[in-house]
This record gives structure tokens, sequence and C-alpha cells, in this order.
């Protein structure tokens, strides 16, 4: 039984920081390497992403800006590694 | 002696260092604070590192600070109480 409500509350756990960061600056990694930076319009359960504003980079912000966006841009879930506060 | 499931000992973790190491050369430590059913894991002040398989050296990639969601598609191991040291 508490294993159950154990669940259910760390379900949310995951669920309620996606609510969280609508709307903020996020950074994405792909399985690629390849970092976004931008502001998080939408995400899903299979972690598509949607981003405004994205800039592009190879694994973090100090290697040199490779791409900037100014349509929103669409991220596909099975290749996103993890989504993370700016 | 009752037994632990596997996701129980995901469950002990949580507000406690941690060591998510992937399929890839990615290695995450920080203070897990949540994960699903999926495992994919939320992370808080997260260090991500790369690891050469051949020598074991890690790099720092890039410190993150908040929280961060890893997708647990690609989670081969977590290790409760972090990084073991001498690593």
């Amino acid at each position: 039984m508490s294993t159950v409500a154990d669940k259910s509350e760390a379900v949310s756990a995951s669920t309620q920081f996606l609510s969280d960061i609508i709307g903020k600056p996020v950074y994405v990694k792909l399985h690629s390497g390849m970092l976004y930076t931008g502001t998080l319009e939408s995400i899903d359960g299979f972690m598509n992403i949607a981003l405004s504003s994205a800039t592009e980079h190879y694994e973090n912000k100090d290697n040199g800006l490779i791409n900037t966006y100014n349509s929103d841009v669409f991220l596909r879930g099975t290749q996103v590694m993890y989504i993370s506060e700016v | 002696m009752a037994e632990i499931l596997p996701l129980e000992v995901i469950d002990k973790t949580i507000n406690q260092p941690v060591w998510i190491i992937l399929q890839s050369e990615r290695e995450f430590t920080g203070t897990l604070v949540g994960f699903d059913d999926f495992v994919n894991v939320i992370i808080q002040d997260a260090t991500e590192w790369t690891t050469s398989q051949t020598t074991g050296i890690s790099e720092k990639v890039m410190e993150h600070h908040g929280r961060l969601l890893l997708s647990g598609n690609n989670i081969n191991m977590l290790v409760p109480g972090g990084r073991r040291s001498g690593n």
C-alpha cells in the first residue's frame, strides 16, 4: 500500500517538474551531444519538446554557438537525454 | 527479513547524493529529488561528466544549477551515495 502511495507521489514529482518549468529558460541535451537553450513552450509525455528562441551548442555553452533559431523548434522525445533548469 | 524491491533502492536515495551512469560514456552526480515508473530521474544541482571507458578518466562537461530531468531511457546504473571516491 505504501509503495503505491510512494509511486504516485514520485510520478507527481516529475509531472510537477514539467509543469513548473513551462515558459522558463531551459537546457535540453540530445543523445548526439547537441545542447539547446531556449524558452520551454511545451513538453509531452514522450519528452517531445517545443522551444522558442533556441540556440545550439555542442556539449556546453563554452563551445561556440552553432546556430540560433528564430522560429519555434521541435525536439524529438526519443533523442532527448535531459532537460534542465537554466 | 523483508525483501528490497529494485525501485525501493531508488526511493531510499531521494534527497541524498546519487551517481547515475548511462549506456554511453556519460555520468551524472547530484542530489536525487524524484523519479517515476520509467526511472526518469530528477537531480538537483547535477554535475555532468564524460568518462573514457578505456582510461576511466572523467571530465566535467557542465554544472547544472536547479533541477534536471534525466530520461530513464539510457540509464544503466544508479548508485546511492554519489560518486565513489578515487574516481
